[in-house]
Order: structure tokens, then C-alpha cells, then sequence
């Protein structure tokens, strides 16, 4: 090969490379389920304004962006829904037309509008004959074609076939130690490993194995093996004769065929180290892909492109009902229906058909969530004190007995409403990792887990050590976790020999109906005799992050982190987090510093009921960090030369909420100073019973399947450890808003699990560097964990991962559903809904309500894309409560701000006038 | 009806008010009506099974329960009510809950029917009900196009059975003017019966095989995870043993027979090898579950077709319990992951490999020494299935020594352990022998000695798990992990994308 065809060539490459990177933009990286990270499954939407994104969602990716309104007339039915909201929402959207005629009489068309998709709409019954009158007039008219452009299958079933190989094969590649025989050669790459393998497929027949094997050496000549994936793309493009210009498009399509596993490859090459095979696994698979494509249809030219197609949606049931209210209205039975002029009922069937679903959905959305909010509102500005010099904080109360820093979690809102009341105790909300980016490995444990947000990467490495009190019995708790470990290990593989399994299911076969009994009948007794017994195997100690940099092990081998953090970064992470919380003075004699983690059995989204700002891990380290950090004295020196004076009586405990039971475990108490072992007890009883209290409050939400028990904390406790239970807790569901402000702007509020606290006080950020680091950080994870309950709501089977009780673990990193197939993305149907259709979570976008002084928060949003991108395009609504003034202000896409009206039971703000926002009709 | 059979056939009726009552309550009430109903089932089916291994008799006209059928119909009645407590909880908010409790009932009746049967019709009727209640179970989610491909499928492969066993009811009234069990099989082992013996013989093997998802009919059995959970645990532990059951039913007959006892034999060997090695490909937990459910069927069937009848019962109810749990709890995978890295035990490094080829070679040793020249009784199948639990033992030891982060253990607690588990082995399959007494035959004490090629060819897998392969070996090795990766692939149309769930309106 000449040099200049050598510089097409690698121009071709490069061009190729740059659509397969552009391509990939169509999915979200998808993590394993052994950390479960909650983010927006369409991602890629986020660039658009929310309203087009959803309208565009079902063609953009093949998913629903927004509940059909059959579904709100229900959240309606149970009161969820204002109906003056509704109105107001409808108002805003419908502009007033002309009139049409009905058997003589004008209507208005929007009073008409109102009338027949809305006021009149849900709940009536119809007769079914005038019902399948206005089915047929409806019919007559034809529908405004939909233009799909999902990729679909027009080869007659070769994509099919496309589909359940790449699926089979890309399992098999990424599995993390399920199967005993393991794909060969795989740490070459998915297409190194594949190649030699898909000759022997006996499945494929004699012709297109030919094909195949034909595309593969013409890719394969003198091709270095790092380039062979992307010859072999561009064989198989050109092969399909799929223009350059098609290139992305094609691939793009290709991508959306399997979207859990296209989205899980992209994971896997985002955490690939650069130049490894695994960098490359999506070129990889899309040459996969395109190489069985283009055997597979050498005699029917397959068309994977998205090509405009203009298909007839199915009959919108909606119309005809609405069309069926108008005819009775009028008093029109089904023949006097049926015999009205053709160009009246067109006229009028058009005119209906001014609001498609996708519009009287959006109306409902808006309705939802403006019931949601102006109820949060009015109560906040009900017990918002206002005076002249703007808004007042309640008196500073005296010293209190403790104060507790909880996660922004949704799930801590309720446990700190129910112990406030206990005591003079002080809450804070805190994004659970505890601001320190750590990799943490627990003692003597083989995994070290990275416990911060996936939007930072980890920069130390902490493991633990025994605590003093516990260096004696530490050599006996590991020997005793390793045997323990190594006797799962040996069950294991005996089971999965493919020689030693008949000898073993016969010597130790009957043995399993201890567990296959006690599990399902006496949950909660044998789970406490099960972790009794791996107590006794393996005493459980009290252990304390080792912080201190080594200069001897600065480096690890595994992504070269630094080990330990230095004496300036002690101090910085301390400040940094108390500055951001807002606890800088006024400190308690037992500050309580709260991970949390669940506690479920035999649950593969276990994870997903974990600490999202851990990485889907356990908050209690993060929490050791920092609470050892801060009990330093020479931390606490280096804090006071930058003016946090920490009293010398102040404690820091860590600790985690167990959100499940509800039980709160207090680490390392013996290391509490023995004068404050009275406020330690006191302590202890109050959690005691707010997790009694806090257990009876979730147990109304928890009816089905209730066993029963007498306590809520048997109830809870028979629930976490029970193999059965598909809804072990709600987790994160019905989130609906992130509270930026003191505790005391929502602590005489019952919030009901719905909502994100992050603990704030502006009066002591004035270059607002807290506020940037709350909106940017904790309020994004806020953001990708509703946007995630969000879709995989309205489109479970596409952005869920449908129903637990056909789930099948694959891998040990997701699950399918069934036999085969792709692998599942979002939340399982169990987790947003009591039964099929019957939802649970109410998917609101989240609305982000703040106290502090609008101009700075302007100045952060121009600052940060990000937050200028969720706010513009409505994904966030921003709502700020201006010190100055105690006006709620609401953020206008585009940057302005328009007040808020919220009625504060007859103060001043008693105008409950909405919002009027220009431009966003949509007739 | 007499008051014997009335009592015989008392557990599958319980089943069967369960199923009408799961049927005919509102969606809500349903699992627990059925719950109640399973609960007096296993009540009924305990009292019962007791009296009878205690030594009573229940012997009716068309229903009777023996040894036999008291031990299965306790191991069915048992799981069913495990796994129906276990699927009111795990089955919460199902559309078609109604639907899945009335079918499991069913099934388990139509199981319990052909359990008690004494009469080849009864047994017929509830064969075949058993197949139709599983295809509506694996079927459940009706909208799911993957869902009712691989119902249809299911239905083909049992058809085959079912179409056999309705022959051998047939050919048995045509030819014995008799449908009655016992009868049937002392006609069939007169002498001059031959003929027609040995094709009933053949007919009720071709009925095992299909049911027991045994070579060439075991493909069904890994695409029927479309059915929930519990449905694969009551299946594996309740609906598979029928072909095993089968056999032990019609013992005598086919031992009258040695060219099928010898069929029956290599038909579960096959089968043993090629489920357990499907089930070593296998990226997700209930494929490689139900591949393993193929394999041990196959050590069932194996045991059968040596005449080990006592020993294939024990088999079937140490599996059923295992294989129950194994799917009850195949949840549990992921978080089994969470605190454990992937590191693959060292394999090349001598000990390992001298350790394995020494214990192929001295297996190889014994059971050729033995055939040579020791007592008959030695040669015997006793020793064949001795020879396996021998194999997991040398696994045991090999995996708890070469445990990446494992503590050191010296060599007598290990060996003790794995004497402990040889004799756990030892006694249940005696106490097995023992409790069903005279209801399957007595052991024979030779067999032929090409049997030993079985252990045989299984010590060689065990090797080459811990050998390092040879280049020479690569082309094979690829060519046979592709058709165990891919087998029935694309066959059933089980796979799409994501159809799964019906958009609820």
C-alpha cells in the first residue's frame, strides 16, 4: 500500500471512529447492579427542553417520555391532582380559537376542548353503542401521520436474529464470574474473543457462516489486531452499502436494538483503561453487529438506517371518548351521531384532535406537579416569618443534646422528623459520602469500593484497622471471615463441577431444606440465627480508617490512587464539610455523623436501596472518615486558625441509618470520653424509638404483604430479611423536590419521603461557594435519581427493568428478563408501583427550592452549564426564597424570574395567581 | 368409590380445591385461600405418608399409595406449600396472580394424581394435566411474545412424551385387556410377551426422557424461564421427577429387559455429561440452573438403567430440595458479588494437576482392578456412584486448598470432613433403600463393566478443569464451547427485546 492510501485509509478510520463515538451518545453508561448508580436512561435528551425531549422520546428511543393521561385521571381519582391546577395548567397551554358547530348549537372551541378531554371526560360511563359511533367517525378521519423513525427490523427478521447473537455473545463477554467456563481469549477484547468463535457457531447456516467468514479475512489482511474491529465496521458498512453520511445514523440504530447492553458496554469502555481492548468494546460490538447484519441479509438488503416513516398511530382512545362526551352533551345518541354531516363530524373530530395525548399529557404533568408543589410551598411560606429587614430566622434555641447529620436522601426526612420531637435534637442533611472522594477498602476485605457520587472519581484510598479496643480479637475475626468466606466459596463451586456436583447433591442435598424451610417460613428467626452463627464464626469488631498518608505505599497498583490523605487535606476536607453544611459554630456535646445502607435478602437492585452518594454503596465509612477527622486535635487546631471553633467537649460519632429496619448503629462508642456516656444513652434511647416511630409511619405505605406483627420493628426486621419480599422498602420513590435551606424552613412540615434536604445557611457564604457546590454536586445526583424513578415509571418495560419475578441475573452485574435478551436498564416494576399499573411513585420532576440571595444563585447558574442546561430546559424548576424580602421567585427558562405565588394561609402572599409564562402554547 | 381409594387420592384432591378456590376468589384473597388449601394438603399427604411407611397399607382400585408414592407425594407436597408461602409474598401486585395460583395447584394435583395413580389411565390423565398446567405457567405473561414461544416449545417436547405414554395405555388395554398397573407389568413380564413388553418399554422410556428433560429431549428445559421464579423451583423440584418416578414405577418391567436397562443407562450418562458441561457456559443463574436440573436428572436416570432404583429416589428428593432453594434464592446473586473479586483459582501449578491425575489414574486403577479380579459385588453399581461422591470429594479438598484468600487447614479436619460427607451420602441413599423396602427392586449386584467408561470420562472433566490446556487442544476446546453456548439457539423464539411487560393502560 502506497502512502497516500495509507492517509485515506487512517482519514476513513478516523471518521469512523468519530461516528462510532457520536453514536454512543444515544445511550447512558449503565453500571453493574452490584453498585446500582440512579441516572437519566435518556440522557441524551437532556440537550432539549424537557417538553420536546418527551415529545420526541418515542422516536428519538423507541421509549415513552410521559404517562398516557388515562393514568393521571387515576392520579386524579385519588386527590393527587388539583382541579384547579388543571384548569390553570390547561389555560396555559389551549389559546382561545374560534367556534365549531355541534347539530346547530356554536361551541367555543376551547370550552369545548376543556369540556370533552377534561372536565367531563374521566369517570363517565358511556353507552357502548355511542361509544363505538364516535369509534367509527374517529376512524374516518385520518389521523395526523406520526413520523417513526425508531430503527425497525425490515428484513424480515434479520435484525432478530442480529439481536439474540449479539445478546448472547456480549453475556458471555461480560460476565464477571457467573459461568465456570468463561469465554476464551476475552481479555483480548469482545471482537478479538468473538471472531474465532462465530465460525463454529452451529446455528448459523452453511451460506451466511461463508458470507461471514468472507467479510472477516477481507478485514483481516496485514490488519494490525487493535485495527481489526474497525475494518471490519467499515467492510460491513460498505458491504450493506450504507453511505458515510448514514454512518451515524445506522449506528445509532444499532445501539437502540439492545440498549441495556449497548448502554452497559459503554460503562465497561468508560472505566477501561485507554489503549486496553476494553476502550473499544463499542467498536467492537457495533462491527459485531454490522458484520452479522450484512451476512445475515446479503439477499435481502437490510435497512437498519432511521428513514422517516410515516406510520398510522393506533385509534387514540382518548378522542373517541372525548367525541362520545360532546355527542351526549349535545344529546345526540349513536344514530343521530351517526347521521350528523361528514363535514361537521370531521370538523369536529379534527378539532378534538387539536390536543393528541402527548399534549393532554404534558397538561396533567404540569397540573401534577404544580398540585405537588404549590402544597409544599404554602406550607413552607405559612411558617416563613417575613419582617421588614426580610426573612427572620427563629431564635438560636440553646445548646442542643445532640446534633445528627443525615444523608439528602429522601428516606432521612422522616427518621429526623420523628426523633426531632424526641429531644432537643438538631438535624442536618448532608450528601452521604461526606464531601471526602475516597476508595475505601474495609478490614480485611478483598474489595475496595469506590464510595463517592459517580460524578466525581475517587482520588485516596482508605482501608481500615481494628480499633484499639478490638486488636486483640482481630486475627480471630478475619481468620474467621476468610473461613467463612472460603466455605461459600467451596459450596459454590462444588455445585457448578460439572464432576464433583451429583456426589455433592447427595451428601449434602437434604441439608438444604434448613435454609429452603427457614427462609420461607421464619424469615426474620433465621436470619438472626444466621448472622448469629457468622457471629460466632467470626466476632464482629469496631474498626477505625486508617487516614494517614504512607509514603511507602503512596501508589497502589490499582489505579495508582494515593493511599491516605496529608495533613493540609485532613483539614481541608473537615472544613470544606462542616463550611458547606453550614455547621460552623454552636456545636453539641455528640455531633452523630449518619451513613446509610439497606438491608435486603436475595435482592438483585439491593444496591439501588443503597447511599446514591456512595457510588450505590453503604454510607457508615465515609461517615468513619469524617467523623475521625473531625475528632483530631490537630484537625480541630487547623480548623480553628480558619474559624471553626470546635468546643473541646464536642464528640463526633459515625454511624448509619439502616433504612430498611430503620435501626440506627452508632460506631466505636467506646471511644466517647467517659464523661459524655450519659448523652451517648440518652442518645440511644431516642434513636430506639424513632426508629419505632418512624417503622409504624412507613408501615401505612407498606400494607401489602404485612405479616401482621405486633411492632413495627418486627414487622420491618421480617421484611429485610425475608427472600420473598419484592418490596422490602420503597426506597427512593415519590421523590419530588431538594430543599436547599436551614432545617428550620421545613421542620414543622410532614414531607412525606418526598423530597431531598440539604442543610444550607446563606449567611455564611457570601462568595456563595457552599450554594455552587450544593447545586452542582448533591443537587445533580438529586436530578439523576429522579429523572431515574422518572422514566422507568411512565416506560417501565423500556427505561425499567419490568417485573422481579422473571428476572434472571446475568453475569453478576444486571439482570434479563427471562431466557435471553437485552439486558435491563432502570428500576424494577416492584419498586414504583404496589401492583401492575397501579403506581406508586408519582414520576414529578424534581423542583429544587432554595434560601439564599437570588443574585448569587444567578451567578452560579451562569457559571455552570449544567445547572444552566437543567434549568433552561425545565428539567429542574428552581424555586428561590430571597432573604431580602421572603419572595418565592421562580426561574423562567431563559433567565428570568417571576414570582411565585404561594399562599401563605392570608399573609401577604395570599395571591395564588400562577405563573404566566409566554410562549409555550401549543395552539 | 372405596373408602381406600378415597383416601389415595385425598392429596391431589386438596390440590385440586386449592387451584378452584385460587380460581374462583377475588384477585386479592386468592393467594391466601390457596395457601390454606396447600396447608391441608401437606397435613393430609403427612398423615397419610406416615401411615404408610409405618407400614400400613392403601391400596384401592384405581389409587393406591405405597412406599414409593408416599416419598415422592411428601417431597411434592412439601415444596408446593414452601414454594406457594414463599410466591403469596414474591408474587404481590402480579395482574394475573389469580391465574398463577390456580395453575400451580393444578400442576401440583395433576403431579399428585399421577403419583397415587394404580391405574395407567389415571396416571395418563395426570401426566399430560401436569405438561398443560406447566406450559400456562411458563406462558404466564400472555402479552409476552418470548413467553408464549417458549410455552409452545415446552408443549412440543412433553407432547412427544405424552404422545408416548397415551401409546403405552394404549398398546396395554389392546394387548392385556387391563389398564391396571400391577397387572400391566406382570402380564408384560410374562415370557411370551416379550414383544409387546418391549415396546411398552420403550414407550414409557421415550415418556421419562421427555419429561425429565433427558438427551435428545432435555433442550425445553433451559428456555421456560419465562416463567416466574417459584414456577422453576416447584418444576425442578416437583414437575422433572416424573420421568424418574416413571421408571421406578415400571421397574420390574424393565428389568426384564436388559438392552433397555442398558439404553436407560447410556441415555442418562449422555445426558449427565452434557447437562453439567452446558451448565459451565452458562452467564446467567437460572440457564445454569436449569442445565444443572438436565445433568442431575441425568445421574437419575443413570442410576435407573444400573437398577439403583432406591438410589435415584434419594437422588430425586436430595435434588428437588437443593434445586428448590437454588431457584428460590437465584436473587441473591448479585449481592453474593458485591464483596468478592473474581479471581480465578491458580490452575496450572503442579500440585493441582498431579493431585488430579493421580486420582484419575488411581480411579482408573481400582475399577479396572476390580473388574479383573475382585468380587462380583465390587464390580456393582454400588461402586460406579461411589466413584462420584469419591470425585466431589477430591474437588472439595482441591478447591479449599487452593482458595485465593483461604486459611490453611491441615489435612485431617479436611479429610474429615470428606469422610463425614461420604458417610452422609452412604446413609441417606441406605436410609432411602430402606424406607421404600420392597416398593422398588433390590440392587443388582454386577454390571457391565464398560460402565466404568462413565466415572471415567467424568474424572477426565474433573482434570481438565484444573490442567492447563494444551495449543493443540484450543480449535476443540473453542468448537465445543460454541455448541454448548449456543445450543437451541434462535429455536424457540424465546429471545426479544423488550416485549416483556404490556404497557398498562
Amino acid at each position: 500500500m502506497d502512502a497516500l492510501n495509507d492517509d485515506a485509509l487512517a482519514g476513513q478510520t478516523a471518521r469512523l471512529l468519530a461516528a462510532v463515538r457520536d453514536a454512543a451518545d444515544v445511550v447512558m453508561a449503565l453500571w453493574p447492579l452490584t453498585s446500582f448508580i440512579a441516572a437519566n436512561p435518556a440522557r441524551v435528551l437532556e440537550r432539549e427542553p424537557f417538553e420536546q425531549a418527551v415529545r420526541d422520546a418515542q422516536r428519538r428511543l423507541g421509549g415513552r417520555g410521559l404517562l398516557p393521561p388515562e393514568t393521571y385521571e387515576a392520579f386524579a381519582a385519588k386527590g393527587l391532582v388539583c382541579a384547579r391546577r388543571l384548569r390553570h395548567a390547561f389555560d396555559r397551554r389551549v389559546l382561545e380559537g374560534g367556534t365549531v358547530t355541534v347539530a346547530g348549537v356554536a361551541l367555543e372551541e376551547r370550552e369545548l376542548l376543556w369540556r370533552a378531554h377534561f372536565e367531563a371526560a374521566y369517570g363517565v360511563r358511556q353507552a357502548g353503542e355511542l361509544r363505538a359511533a364516535a369509534a367509527a367517525a374517529v376512524g374516518r378521519v385520518p389521523p395526523v401521520a406520526i413520523v417513526d423513525d425508531t430503527p425497525r427490523d425490515r428484513a424480515g427478521g434479520c435484525l432478530r436474529q442480529v439481536d439474540s447473537r449479539a445478546a448472547r455473545w456480549v453475556q458471555a463477554y461480560a460476565d464477571a464470574g457467573q459461568a465456570t467456563w468463561s469465554m476464551p481469549r476475552r481479555d483480548r477484547g469482545l471482537f478479538a474473543a468473538w471472531r474465532p468463535l462465530a465460525m463454529h457457531d452451529p446455528t448459523l447456516p452453511a451460506a451466511v457462516r461463508g458470507r461471514l467468514a468472507d467479510l472477516l479475512s477481507s478485514a483481516a489482511d496485514g490488519v494490525p489486531a487493535d485495527q481489526a474491529s474497525a475494518r471490519a465496521l467499515h467492510g460491513a458498512l460498505a458491504a450493506l452499502g450504507i453511505e458515510e453520511a448514514d454512518w451515524r445514523s445506522t449506528l445509532e440504530g444499532h445501539l437502540l436494538r439492545l440498549p441495556g447492553w449497548a448502554s452497559f458496554l459503554k460503562w465497561r469502555a468508560e472505566q477501561a483503561t485507554p489503549g486496553t481492548p476494553a476502550a473499544d468494546v463499542l467498536l467492537d460490538y457495533l462491527a459485531l453487529r454490522l458484520l452479522y447484519t450484512a451476512s445475515l441479509s446479503a439477499e435481502r438488503p437490510t435497512e437498519v438506517r432511521p428513514a422517516t416513516a410515516a406510520t398510522a398511530s393506533p385509534v387514540d382512545q382518548g378522542l373517541v371518548r372525548a367525541l362520545a362526551v360532546i355527542a351526549d352533551d349535545a344529546g345526540l345518541d349513536a344514530a343521530a351521531l351517526r347521521s350528523l354531516p361528514a363535514q361537521e363530524l370531521a370538523t369536529l373530530v379534527r378539532t378534538l384532535g387539536r390536543l393528541p395525548q402527548v399534549e393532554r399529557s404534558l397538561i396533567w404533568l404540569e397540573a401534577h406537579e404544580e398540585s405537588y408543589r404549590s402544597g409544599l410551598l404554602d406550607g413552607v411560606a405559612r411558617h416563613l416569618v417575613v419582617g421588614a429587614d426580610g426573612v427572620r430566622p427563629p431564635a438560636a434555641s440553646t445548646r442542643p443534646d445532640a446534633q445528627l447529620v443525615f444523608c439528602i436522601d429522601v428516606r432521612s426526612e422522616p427518621f429526623r422528623r420523628n426523633l426531632e420531637r424526641l429531644g432537643t435534637y438538631e438535624t442536618l442533611g448532608f450528601a452521604g459520602f461526606f464531601g471526602v472522594p475516597i476508595a475505601y477498602r474495609g478490614f480485611d476485605e478483598a474489595v475496595t469500593l469506590d464510595v463517592c457520587p459517580a460524578l466525581l472519581k475517587p482520588r485516596y484510598r482508605i482501608t481500615e484497622a481494628p480499633s484499639p479496643c478490638c486488636s486483640a480479637e482481630a486475627a480471630a475475626h478475619a481468620d474467621g471471615k476468610r473461613a467463612l468466606g472460603q466455605l461459600k466459596a467451596l459450596v459454590s463451586k462444588l455445585k457448578a463441577s460439572a464432576a464433583a456436583c451429583y456426589g455433592f447433591v447427595e451428601a449434602v442435598g437434604l441439608g438444604f431444606a434448613l435454609p429452603f424451610l427457614g427462609k420461607t417460613f421464619a424469615p426474620a428467626t433465621y436470619g438472626r440465627w444466621q448472622r448469629g452463627l457468622e457471629a460466632r464464626l467470626a466476632p464482629p469488631i469496631e474498626v477505625t480508617p486508617a487516614l494517614r498518608a504512607t509514603t511507602d505505599d503512596a501508589w497502589n497498583e490499582t489505579g495508582g490512587l494515593p493511599y491516605g490523605l496529608n495533613d493540609e487535606e485532613h483539614v481541608f476536607f473537615a472544613e470544606a464539610a462542616l463550611s458547606v453544611m453550614g455547621l460552623t459554630g454552636r456545636f453539641a456535646r455528640l455531633v452523630v455523623l449518619l451513613g446509610h445502607g439497606s438491608q435486603t435478602e436475595n435482592n438483585p437492585y439491593a444496591s439501588a436501596l443503597d447511599c446514591g452518594a456512595c457510588g450505590g454503596n453503604t454510607g457508615g465509612p465515609s461517615a468513619r472518615v469524617l467523623a475521625t477527622l473531625l475528632n483530631d486535635p490537630a484537625v480541630r487546631a487547623g480548623l480553628a486558625e480558619r474559624g471553626i471553633a470546635i468546643p473541646d467537649d464536642t464528640w463526633f460519632l459515625a454511624g448509619q441509618h439502616n433504612t430498611t429496619t430503620d435501626v440506627v448503629t452508632l460506631y466505636n462508642q467506646a471511644e466517647a470520653p467517659s464523661s459524655h456516656g450519659s448523652d451517648l444513652e440518652a442518645l440511644e434511647a431516642s434513636l430506639a424509638q424513632a426508629t419505632e416511630l418512624n417503622g409504624a409511619e412507613r408501615r401505612l405505605a407498606l400494607t401489602l404483604t404485612d405479616d401482621g406483627s405486633p411492632s413495627a420493628a418486627a414487622h420491618t426486621h421480617r421484611r429485610a430479611s425475608d427472600w420473598a419480599q419484592v418490596r422490602p422498602e420503597w426506597g427512593l420513590a415519590r421523590n419530588a423536590a431538594f430543599i436547599v435551606g436551614p432545617r428550620w424552613l421545613t421542620d414543622r412540615l410532614h414531607l412525606e419521603s418526598r423530597t431531598f434536604l440539604h442543610s444550607y445557611d446563606w449567611t455564611g457564604d457570601d462568595a456563595g461557594k457552599a450554594l455552587e457546590i450544593i447545586l452542582t454536586a448533591p443537587m445533580v445526583v438529586a436530578e439523576w435519581i429522579n429523572t431515574q424513578y422518572y422514566f422507568s415509571t411512565v416506560d417501565n418495560a423500556r427505561f425499567g427493568s419490568g417485573s422481579k419475578v422473571t428476572h434472571n441475573v446475568s453475569g453478576r452485574i444486571g439482570v434479563i428478563q427471562g431466557n435471553a435478551g437485552d439486558l435491563q436498564i432502570g428500576l424494577p416494576e416492584q419498586s414504583v408501583m404496589r401492583a401492575e399499573g397501579d403506581l406508586y411513585h408519582e414520576p414529578l420532576r424534581l423542583m429544587t427550592l432554595c434560601l439564599a440571595p437570588i443574585d448569587r444563585v444567578e451567578e452560579i447558574i451562569e457559571r455552570n452549564a449544567v445547572l444552566k442546561q437543567l434549568f433552561d430546559h425545565a428539567w429542574v424548576t428552581l424555586v428561590v426564597i430571597d432573604p431580602a424580602s421572603g419572595r418565592f421567585r421562580r426561574y423562567a427558562p431563559g433567565g428570568q424570574w417571576i414570582d411565585q405565588g404561594v399562599d401563605a394561609g392570608g399573609g401577604d402572599h395570599a395571591s395564588s395567581t400562577h405563573p404566566a409564562e409566554p410562549n409555550d402554547h401549543v395552539l | 368409590m372405596p373408602i381406600q381409594d378415597l383416601l389415595a387420592v385425598l392429596p391431589a384432591v386438596a390440590a385440586l380445591v386449592g387451584a378452584l378456590l385460587a380460581a374462583a376468589s377475588a384477585e386479592f384473597a386468592a393467594p391466601r385461600r390457596s395457601l390454606r388449601a396447600q396447608q391441608v394438603l401437606v397435613g393430609v399427604t403427612l398423615a397419610l405418608a406416615a401411615y404408610v411407611l409405618a407400614g400400613g397399607t392403601v391400596e384401592g382400585g384405581l389409587f393406591a399409595v405405597d412406599r414409593l408414592a408416599a416419598v415422592v407425594a411428601l417431597l411434592t407436597a412439601g415444596i408446593s406449600l414452601a414454594v406457594q408461602s414463599f410466591s403469596v409474598r414474591y408474587m404481590d401486585g402480579d395482574a394475573r396472580g389469580r391465574s398463577f395460583f390456580r395453575d400451580m395447584g393444578l400442576m401440583v394435583a395433576a403431579i399428585l394424581l399421577m403419583v397415587v395413580a394404580a391405574d395407567l389411565v389415571v396416571l395418563a390423565v395426570g401426566w399430560v394435566g401436569a405438561s398443560l398446567a406447566l406450559a400456562s405457567l411458563i406462558a404466564h405473561r400472555r402479552g409476552w411474545a418470548a413467553a408464549r414461544a417458549s410455552a409452545g416449545q415446552t408443549l412440543r417436547f412433553l407432547g412427544i412424551g405424552d404422545v408416548a405414554l397415551l401409546a403405552a395405555v394404549l398398546v396395554a388395554v389392546s394387548s392385556f385387556a387391563t389398564t391396571d398397573i400391577d397387572a400391566v407389568i406382570a402380564a408384560a413380564t410374562e415370557p411370551e410377551n416379550a414383544t409387546v413388553a418391549a415396546l411398552l418399554g420403550v414407550l414409557l422410556v421415550i415418556a421419562a426422557i421427555a419429561k425429565s428433560a433427558q438427551w435428545p429431549l432435555a433442550g425445553w428445559l433451559a428456555d421456560t424461564m419465562t416463567a416466574p421464579t417459584p414456577v422453576s423451583a416447584l418444576m425442578h423440584a416437583g414437575f422433572v421427577n416424573a420421568g424418574g418416578f416413571l421408571l421406578a414405577r415400571f421397574a420390574d418391567l424393565l428389568l426384564a429387559q436388559p438392552w433397555l436397562m442398558a439404553t436407560v443407562f447410556v441415555i442418562g450418562a449422555t445426558t449427565a455429561l452434557l447437562g453439567s458441561l452446558a451448565m459451565l457456559v452458562q452467564s446467567d443463574v437460572k440457564r445454569a440452573l436449569a442445565w444443572s436440573t438436565v445433568g442431575q436428572m441425568g445421574f437419575m436416570v443413570m442410576q435407573c438403567g444400573l437398577g439403583a432404583f432406591a438410589a435415584a429416589i434419594y437422588h430425586l428428593v436430595a435434588h428437588g430440595i437443593f434445586k428448590a432453594t437454588l431457584f428460590l434464592g437465584a436473587g441473591s446473586a448479585v449481592q453474593e458479588a458485591r464483596g468478592l473479586v473474581n479471581t480465578p483459582y491458580a490452575r496450572a501449578s503442579g500440585g493441582g494437576i498431579a493431585f488430579a491425575a493421580a486420582a484419575v489414574l488411581g480411579l482408573g486403577v481400582i475399577g479396572l482392578t476390580l473388574v479383573l479380579a475382585g468380587p462380583a459385588w465390587l464390580g456393582g453399581p454400588g461402586l460406579l456412584l461411589a466413584s462420584f461422591a469419591l470425585m466431589a470429594a477430591i474437588q472439595a479438598l482441591l478447591v479449599w486448598r487452593r482458595h485465593p484468600r483461604g486459611v490453611r487447614l491441615s489435612v485431617l479436619p479436611g479429610v474429615a470432613a470428606v469422610v463425614v460427607g461420604l458417610a452422609a451420602y452412604i446413609a441417606g441413599t441406605s436410609a432411602m433403600a430402606a424406607l421404600l423396602g420392597t416398593a422398588v427392586p433390590v440392587w443388582p449386584e454386577a454390571m457391565p463393566a464398560l460402565y466404568w467408561a462413565v466415572p471415567l470420562l467424568f474424572a477426565l472433566v474433573l482434570a481438565a478443569s484444573w490442567a492447563p490446556l494444551p495449543r493443540a487442544l484450543e480449535g476443540p476446546r473453542d468448537r465445543l464451547y460454541v455448541r454448548l453456548l449456543l445450543t437451541g439457539e434462535g429455536r424457540s423464539g424465546a429471545f426479544d427485546r423488550f416485549t416483556h411487560r404490556l404497557p398498562t393502560t
